[in-house]
């Protein structure tokens, strides 16, 4: 427990010094990492806490963050990129890209092929995630606003 | 009277080809700026669109890639070439915002141009927001990848130095992978110093991690994969190329440091 709650600290802080690399607008990195620390936490919830598979709390955590981002963005009038960008930094498989490349270094071919395998599973479920979520969205205001 | 007239509409008509010049000038920086900060593709053709809409102008082309933009309007082309990729979303949300406002028609074209060149001319965070920032992201990662607090303080250091080696690199050509490469390496040399000169300290794998995190291109990736769902395939490879050729500098260097370290006595980790 202690444990997560320093991991969930690591999410918020982690994300916060991101969103200032990015160059976030100001009043947009504390909502960003408040979302940032939600999808850490629904990625925790689904994958240890309900014994999920990877690649499903993958997709649902960013499906989430993909709904709250877009209500914040219309909200805040910004385009949802600048929020959602933010809000993937702790989902987004940087570690494993990482390590697939410094295995690739040390001349371990299994170990990269499976964390390089880990990494695109993880992209490709979470671009899938906020990819479905936004059209949905978008579609759904044209149809509210139009009818 | 009759040559009068003639030479007003000759004006008149040089008067149109100057303005359309212009409006295509101003898609293109729009476009410009949205691709150099790391927006994706199909967002670049949709402000593109929405700002010649309103300009009453239907008869558009775009095409956008990662390196470049083609632009046509009624039989003129423009192409522009993109040299610096990063990831600014100030500029993003601004340029957007100037889009709007011209489809909407609450904005003329002068008034846009200088907008857009105001956006341009946005320098970005300075330097001292940025180490602090770096710092602060590392500490953040470091504890994500299950480090406590001396891990935090040892990856925060490490933040510290590897942002403040950043500039040397900006101008130079592939600097992005010096950067990442030095960033790597004087991260991992870092970390095992620390761990060689206190042996109680033992989160090395953490803090390594954290200090290089920032650096990390999973973000690139998620926007390649997004490009490529939405149709723009090129745009998808070339920037998953890129994400996975920074990384892979980030690992050598991470791997050259702790070579070193093994050759200077060390253990490896």
């Amino acid at each position: 427990m202690m444990s997560l709650i320093l991991r969930c600290i690591g999410a918020f802080l982690g994300t916060v010094g991101f969103s200032f690399l990015l160059d976030a607008p100001r009043k947009t990195i504390f909502p960003a990492s408040l979302i940032a620390l939600l999808s850490y936490l629904i990625y925790e919830l689904m994958a240890v806490g309900l014994g999920q598979s990877m690649i499903f709390s993958y997709f649902f955590a960013t499906v989430v963050i993909t709904v709250i981002c877009e209500m914040v963005a219309r909200r805040m009038h910004m385009p949802t990129t600048v929020f959602l960008l933010s809000a993937m930094v702790p989902l987004a498989p940087g570690y494993s890209i990482y390590h697939s490349m410094l295995c690739l270094v040390q001349n371990n071919g299994a170990q990269a092929a499976s964390s390089g395998l880990n990494a695109l599973q993880a992209v490709g479920a979470m671009a899938v995630g906020a990819a479905v979520t936004s059209v949905c969205f978008r579609s759904m205001s044209r149809f509210l606003s139009g009818q | 009277m009759m040559k009068l007239n003639h030479i007003g509409e000759a004006d008149g008509a040089k008067g149109a080809d100057a303005l359309r010049e212009r409006q295509i000038s101003l898609l293109c920086l729009a476009a410009q700026l949205i691709l150099e900060n790391g927006g994706e593709t199909y967002r670049v053709e949709e402000t593109v669109l929405r700002m010649a809409a309103g300009f009453g102008i239907l008869d558009v082309n775009v095409a956008a890639f990662t390196t470049s933009i083609f632009v046509e309007v009624g039989g003129r082309m423009r192409i522009c070439r993109i040299n610096r990729r990063g990831t600014n979303l100030t500029r993003i949300e601004r340029t957007n915002d100037v889009s709007r406002r011209v489809a909407q028609g609450q904005m003329t074209l002068e008034e846009a141009e200088e907008a857009l060149l105001r956006v341009k001319r946005y320098p970005g965070c300075p330097q001292r927001v940025l180490i602090p920032a770096f710092a602060l992201s590392a500490g953040g990662f470091c504890l994500l990848f299950g480090g406590q607090l001396d891990g935090f303080i040892v990856a925060f250091i490490m933040g510290l130095i590897v942002q403040m080696i950043q500039p040397l690199f900006s101008k130079m050509e592939m600097g992005a992978l010096f950067g990442n490469f030095f960033g790597g390496l004087i991260s991992s040399v870092g970390v095992m110093s620390v761990s060689i000169l206190f042996p109680a300290f033992t989160e090395v794998h953490s803090a390594i991690v954290g200090g290089i995190m920032p650096l990390l291109t999973g973000l690139l990736m998620t926007t390649a994969m997004r490009d490529t769902m939405y149709g723009d395939l090129v745009s998808g490879m070339s920037r998953a190329l890129e994400a996975l050729l920074l990384a892979a500098a980030v690992a050598l260097g991470v791997y050259a440091g702790l070579s070193f370290i093994v050759m200077m006595g060390g253990t490896m980790p």
